[in-house]
């Protein structure tokens, strides 16, 4: 445990030092922008439940894009660790090579609340009379599920950082998690939802008016998205472990 | 009783990558090895840490931490008690002599201070076996020199070096590894007793040497 603490403390450290953390947390706010700004000018918001709708809709479209550069800096994060020799230096040091992972995961995670928590707030604080229309506990839920999918898209990130080099483990992580979830914030929620589909959350965070139980739905997809996260984690750990550092 | 060993090869890289190996870094593709009386890595509670400790040519830890937080971050990985590892970590400063730069990002100091403070972390532990990958090149030949005549008598120590000459006094043992295998297993004083001298050349022609007695030996 106490080597876990250590290196998601140094993953924490090596994030903020490189601006890394300020980058993704900075980005994911940006998200809430968009919603603030452009809602009220987009045509056919005389609705209140539309408008509110569109303007989460923008929320999520803005969420995936940061998720996708969190995937992105992920796997280069990693990659760099095996390439210069660091992640060597912890393994000679009693640092079982699962727990590397697992330790830049969780500070990870911990950056993705710094930026989605924040980011949601802002949000439903920018629709003003319109959030009168939402559930709240449907956003949060919502919300919630889809920090779930960030999470596997970071886990996502790890485990192509653990086998590829950095240009080319970045790109894929971050093209892989933002060909799947910008477009499942454009599709209709029931398919999504029916089928496990990984971008599931983010379909029912857009879309939020017309999911019939987005309470439910968004606990269970949150759910599969945790446990993508596990078996990505477990996958990473090991291929981490028959890499050469 | 510890030895302290030259490691060289040719082609380059080979006695690198045979570091590598034994630090539990990079897989072999077949074989096995022991290590401090261990076969494997995990063979040890945490792997080879603690008995043996490897330093890369860059010092190898993470270049935005100071010198105080690689030592007291390796301490911790080393699961020393606070007040220990801060007795380890005041002896290390004062031998290593890093007190003016304590508390500065290596980065910004010099490859001199990162390989010291390399150092300094690898001993820490006081590993049984200490596996050095040419070991303190930006330090000038007397500092290096005191820094690298590793105490104690049960102590292995593994040095890769491409200049053999510069570790004159610093080894023991020479082996010589070239085309993947070993060419050569000799005592330091072999070569002067041949009147070669400790160089990439007196290696070779040591090598050659014995390669032709044992053709000779077998067509006999």
């Amino acid at each position: 445990m106490s080597r876990f603490l250590a290196v998601t403390g140094l993953a924490l450290r090596e994030l903020w030092i490189s601006y890394r953390l300020l980058l993704i947390v900075g980005v994911l706010l940006l998200a809430a922008l968009p919603a603030a700004v452009l809602g009220g000018v987009i045509p056919g918001a005389d609705d209140p439940l539309a408008a509110a709708d569109q303007r989460i809709q923008l929320f999520a479209v803005g969420l995936a894009a940061g998720l996708a550069l969190a995937a992105g800096v992920a796997a280069g994060t990693v990659a760099t660790e095996r390439q210069r020799g660091t992640a060597g230096w912890l393994v000679t040091r009693a640092v079982p090579r699962g727990t590397i992972v697992t330790g830049w995961f969780a500070a990870f995670a911990v950056v993705l609340v710094l930026g989605i928590g924040p980011a949601a707030a802002l949000t439903w604080l920018s629709l003003g009379q319109l959030a009168g229309t939402v559930d709240p506990l449907a956003f949060a839920t919502s919300v919630v599920a889809a920090l779930g999918v960030g999470l596997a898209a970071v886990a996502l990130g790890l485990l192509l950082g653990s086998m590829f080099g950095t240009r080319a483990a970045m790109l894929a992580s971050g093209i892989l998690t933002a060909a799947v979830l910008l477009p499942a914030t454009s599709l209709a929620v029931p398919f999504l939802v029916t089928a496990p589909a990984p971008g599931a959350p983010f379909a029912i965070l857009a879309d939020l008016a017309d999911a019939v139980r987005p309470v439910a739905e968004s606990t269970r997809t949150g759910g599969a998205a945790l446990a993508a996260s596990a078996a990505l984690l477990l996958l990473a750990s090991a291929v981490m472990a028959r890499a050469d550092l | 009783m510890g030895a302290h060993v030259l490691l060289t090869s040719k082609p380059e890289g080979a006695d690198s990558l045979l570091l590598g190996i034994l630090a539990g870094l990079v897989r072999p593709s077949r074989g096995t090895f022991q290590l401090a009386g261990l076969s494997r890595p995990g063979e040890a509670r945490g792997g080879w840490a603690g008995r043996v400790a490897y330093l890369p040519p860059d010092g190898g830890f993470y270049p935005g931490l100071s010198p105080w937080e690689v030592l007291e971050l390796a301490g911790r990985l080393a699961g020393y008690a606070p007040a220990e590892r801060r007795r380890r970590i005041d002896e290390a400063v004062e031998h290593y002599r890093l007190g003016n730069e304590l508390r500065r990002p290596t980065s910004r100091a010099g490859a001199s201070l990162a390989q010291r403070v390399g150092l300094a972390a690898a001993m820490l532990g006081e590993p049984e076996v200490l596996l050095l990958d040419e070991p303190l090149r930006a330090l000038d030949n007397e500092e290096r020199w005191r820094l690298l005549r590793i105490p104690g008598r049960r102590r292995t120590v593994l040095m890769v070096s491409r200049y053999p000459a510069r570790e004159e006094g610093l080894v023991d043992e020479v082996v010589f590894i070239r085309d993947g295998t070993v060419a050569l297993h000799a005592g330091v004083e072999e070569l002067a007793a041949h009147g070669m001298t400790l160089s990439m050349r007196g290696i070779h022609a040591l090598a050659d040497l014995r390669a032709a007695r044992s053709a000779i030996a077998a067509s006999a």
